[in-house]
């Protein structure tokens, strides 16, 4: 047992509630150029910088990472081809699923090896090291990304937590964003759903949470309900039934995010969120966003009021077919593809993703600007086979 | 998937129906009692009259101008996911397994005599031991989507047999069994197969209408996934007997002895086809190659490079099906976690195969990289080495129950030994390469014969 674990967990408390407290701007090299203003300023001449920010990361990865540096030869790519804002979408990506399966780092001075991990909602969970100044920069982006979108509250606040208190792993990355965005209003008090039950295991715990959502109606104070959507929908469901339509107070939200492709399909394929909610709450509905991040690349991709995901100004994305690994154009869908060069201790600028989706050209909200739609995870649907398949393995090795 | 809700053929003793919907649970309940009452009669067809039909329809089918093949292809080539070009080639094929010859061999093999369904036959070397199979009854074939082969010829086993059949079609193809069945009856005038079959459809997992076949049915012959399986496998009723044709994995072997003695195109070639062959979804195509570790490194090399050619050619003869972009990004991932598994520990790991995903070939070099890893198929074939036949066949210990072929490049004198051992080890058939998905009439599958467990043997003793 860690004697200092409680130690700890109040200095990365403190540590949080400094950063949003002062917000600093990262300044350590041409990457933190990308930082202007606003999150969603993709004014000139953001794309200068963002280029040479790409420019940087990758010649940092290059050196730095020897795994990035065998998969860029054997992809018969240099660097010296990146020398105008389109060539970017040529470095070479590497698949998430490769950060299931391996720890990969880019040697960064200052490397804190402060360990991230995902909720391993598709089996496999991802692990990353984040070194100081990626994490500071993460950390500016997500206050800033959440603050132009108006989630950054003044009021104080319960938070209900649908995720795994970090008392029990503090590198779950989703623990660790729900975490992080409990600092984006003052705190009454938090509480979480994934928690040890009487018996001392880890689970859900619905009648409590239950129980726990209906105590904080009745005190009043807004409620930012935050983590897997599954979870969020189970509660909501279980109270709408004991209790009647649950009538959140004022300035309440719901911030969704992580496990939820494949645990909400005991909802069935036409599952609608908003009805959903529209039902059983009186949320207001422009106050439910869903959050797309990944544990090997935490930018932010949060909805705006219209639910459309919104990507920052230190990412840019694309969709790929899938057959040609071609680019598409917007609205086509295909693999999720991001870039952003904000981490430096991972070689996880170019990201292709086994997320479905495509890109929306412009979203009509306040912020305007380009935003993800995700449609769900590749590789889900099984074709009906007598060969035994891989996912077969994987279910028969855990058996035995 | 979403099932368009558009007019399709079922064939119901004879007559063809065409509706949007499945038959409504108590017309299936009165079709299975109407199937018993048959079983009672002595409408029993005999061998000749149901083999006469197969020659009528067996001239039929070799004519590529006949009017059924060609809707057969056209309707094959818009709903399976093989390529024109494969379809056709299998369809050249098809005339040949429903082939009198072929079938009689077929009974031979799996009964022990050709004459054993119509008469007494003496029983091996006791003369006072007589034999006589008869049908198992009402029988049910539960076709998959993948090999749209695999159902047809099961029901084909059920009529020589001189069973009452039901075929279930998968709903990747609800058009081909029905054209096999409409075919039957144009050459069965008398209405001996034709009567007693019927072919239906609908969704998986209807668990009122398949309960009803638990209730009545003498077998189920299940092809198909495990999730589908499962649910057969509950609530059968107590005459049911469940054959099982799940979701088996097959590999290739080949030792040092045995590539130094082949010609290394030809092993090549016979390799991708076997790999090529419904784009291996088959159970019985290899989803992993092991390489004997004396294999000099320079022979292997040659190896990979000709099976490299080898793929390609077969691609430009039979191009790859269609596939889901779930398919794509398997592969993707496959190649991916390969290439980082390289990059990572340094070991040596070549992926091989073009852009385009046609076919993918990973080599895995590292010797330390033991165990065994199904493909994400789709012409995806994953190669190791293996120390010794022990240590190869210690790969598979855990599971038996789901090792099907072993197709092998090995010297004469080295097969007995690796059938000794890998037959213990649950592989159920050996062969050399190039006919893995094309077993030999009258030879069991999955460690049954077929016809076996269609019948029921009448002991007679002096």
């Amino acid at each position: 047992m860690d004697v200092l674990a409680p130690v700890k967990k109040i200095l990365r408390e403190r540590i949080i509630r400094e950063f949003f407290r002062t917000v600093p701007h990262p300044r350590k090299n041409l990457i933190d150029n990308i930082f202007t203003g606003s999150p969603f300023d993709f004014s000139h001449p953001w794309k200068d910088k963002f280029l040479d920010a790409m420019k940087w990361s990758f010649r940092h990865h290059y050196a730095n990472s020897g795994f990035y540096r065998k998969l860029c030869i054997e992809k018969g790519f240099d660097g010296s081809r990146i020398n105008s804002f389109d060539d970017i979408w040529d470095i070479p990506f590497v698949l998430s699923d490769v950060f299931k399966m391996y720890t990969i780092e880019t040697r960064t001075p200052g490397l804190l090896r402060d360990e991230m991990s995902s909720s391993g909602t598709s089996g496999r969970k991802s692990k990353i090291w984040l070194d100081k100044i990626s994490r500071q920069r993460l950390m500016y982006s997500l206050y800033h990304v959440n603050n132009a979108l108006g989630l950054v509250g003044q009021k104080r606040s319960n938070y209900f937590l649908m995720a795994y208190n970090p008392a029990l792993d503090e590198t779950l990355g989703t623990t660790t964003s729900s975490v992080i965005m409990s600092y984006l209003a003052p705190k009454k008090s938090v509480f979480y759903g994934l928690d040890l039950d009487k018996e001392g295991r880890v689970g859900f715990l619905k009648d409590l949470s239950v129980e726990k959502l209906k105590k904080f109606i009745d005190e009043g104070l807004p409620i930012r309900m935050l983590g897997f959507v599954h979870h969020i929908c189970e509660v909501i469901k279980s109270y709408s039934e004991r209790y009647g339509r649950a009538i959140f107070p004022k300035d309440s939200y719901i911030i969704s995010g992580g496990g939820w492709k494949n645990a909400v399909n005991p909802y069935g394929a036409s599952f609608d969120l908003y009805r959903f909610l529209a039902e059983r709450t009186t949320l207001d509905l422009k106050n439910v966003r869903d959050l797309y991040t990944l544990v090997e690349h935490e930018i932010f991709y949060m909805e705006c009021e219209n639910h459309n995901k919104h990507i920052p100004s230190v990412a840019i994305a694309c969709t790929r077919d899938p057959r040609t690994m071609r680019r598409l154009g917007y609205g086509e869908r295909g693999l999720i593809h991001l870039y952003s060069p904000l981490i430096e201790s991972s070689p996880a600028l170019s990201l292709l993703t086994t997320d479905y989706g495509y890109i929306g050209e412009s979203c009509n909200c306040p912020i305007g600007g380009s935003y993800l739609k995700i449609s769900g995870r590749a590789g889900v649907t099984k074709k009906v086979t007598c060969a035994f398949t891989a996912d077969q393995y994987v279910r028969d090795r855990a058996r035995i | 998937m979403i099932l368009r809700k558009e007019p399709f053929r079922q064939f119901i003793f004879g007559e063809t129906i065409i509706s949007n919907d499945p038959l409504p649970q108590p017309e299936i309940e009165k079709m299975t009692l109407k199937a018993r009452e048959l079983t009672g009669s002595d409408e029993i067809p005999s061998q000749d009259e149901i083999l006469a039909v197969f020659s009528r329809l067996s001239k039929a089918w070799a004519d590529p101008m006949y009017e059924k093949r060609q809707e057969a292809l056209e309707c094959l080539s818009r709903n399976s996911e093989l390529s024109g070009e494969f379809i056709k080639a299998i369809l050249e094929e098809f005339s040949k397994i429903i082939d009198p010859g072929y079938l009689l061999a077929k009974i031979e093999g799996d009964l022990s005599s050709a004459a054993i369904q119509d008469d007494l036959v003496t029983h091996g070397k006791e003369e006072g031991i007589r034999l006589i199979a008869r049908p198992a009854g009402l029988v049910l074939h539960v076709a998959s989507g993948n090999v749209f082969l695999a159902c047809i010829e099961s029901l084909i086993n059920g009529i020589i047999t001189k069973n009452i059949n039901f075929l279930k079609m998968s709903t990747d193809d609800r058009d081909f069994p029905v054209i096999f069945a409409e075919s039957i009856r144009e050459f069965d005038k008398s209405g001996v197969i034709s009567r007693r079959l019927s072919v239906l459809w609908w969704r998986g997992g209807d668990d009122g209408t398949e309960d009803i076949f638990k209730r009545h049915m003498d077998r189920i012959i299940f092809w198909g996934g495990i999730e589908a399986l499962k649910s057969w496998e509950r609530n059968l009723g107590p005459s049911a007997v469940l054959i099982r044709h799940g979701h088996k994995i097959s590999f290739g072997v080949i030792s040092r002895c045995g590539l130094e003695s082949a010609e290394l195109p030809d092993l090549t070639d016979n390799i991708a086809i076997d790999i090529a062959m419904w784009e291996q979804k088959a159970c019985n195509c290899p989803q992993m190659l092991f390489l004997e570790d004396e294999i000099h490194d320079i022979d292997v090399k040659r190896f990979i490079d000709s099976l490299s050619g080898s793929l390609e050619r077969v691609n430009a003869l039979f191009p790859p099906g269609r596939r889901s972009d779930d398919e794509y990004v398997e592969v993707l991932k496959a190649r991916e976690l390969a290439r980082a598994s390289a990059f990572v520990t340094g070991k040596p790991i070549s992926v091989l195969g073009p852009k385009t995903f046609d076919w993918t070939i990973i080599f895995e070099e590292d010797p330390d990289r033991q165990g065994f890893e199904p493909s994400p198929l789709n012409r995806t074939i994953i190669i190791r080495r293996y120390a010794s036949l022990k240590a190869l066949a210690g790969l598979f210990k855990n599971y038996s129950l789901y090792m099907q072929t072993a197709g092998y490049c090995l010297a004469d004198p080295e097969v007995r030994e690796y059938a000794m051992k890998l037959s213990s080890i649950g592989i159920t058939r050996l062969c050399p390469f190039g006919i893995m998905a094309i077993p030999t009439a009258g030879t069991p599958h999955d460690g049954s014969f077929a016809l076996r467990d269609l019948t029921r043997f009448t002991v007679i003793e002096k």
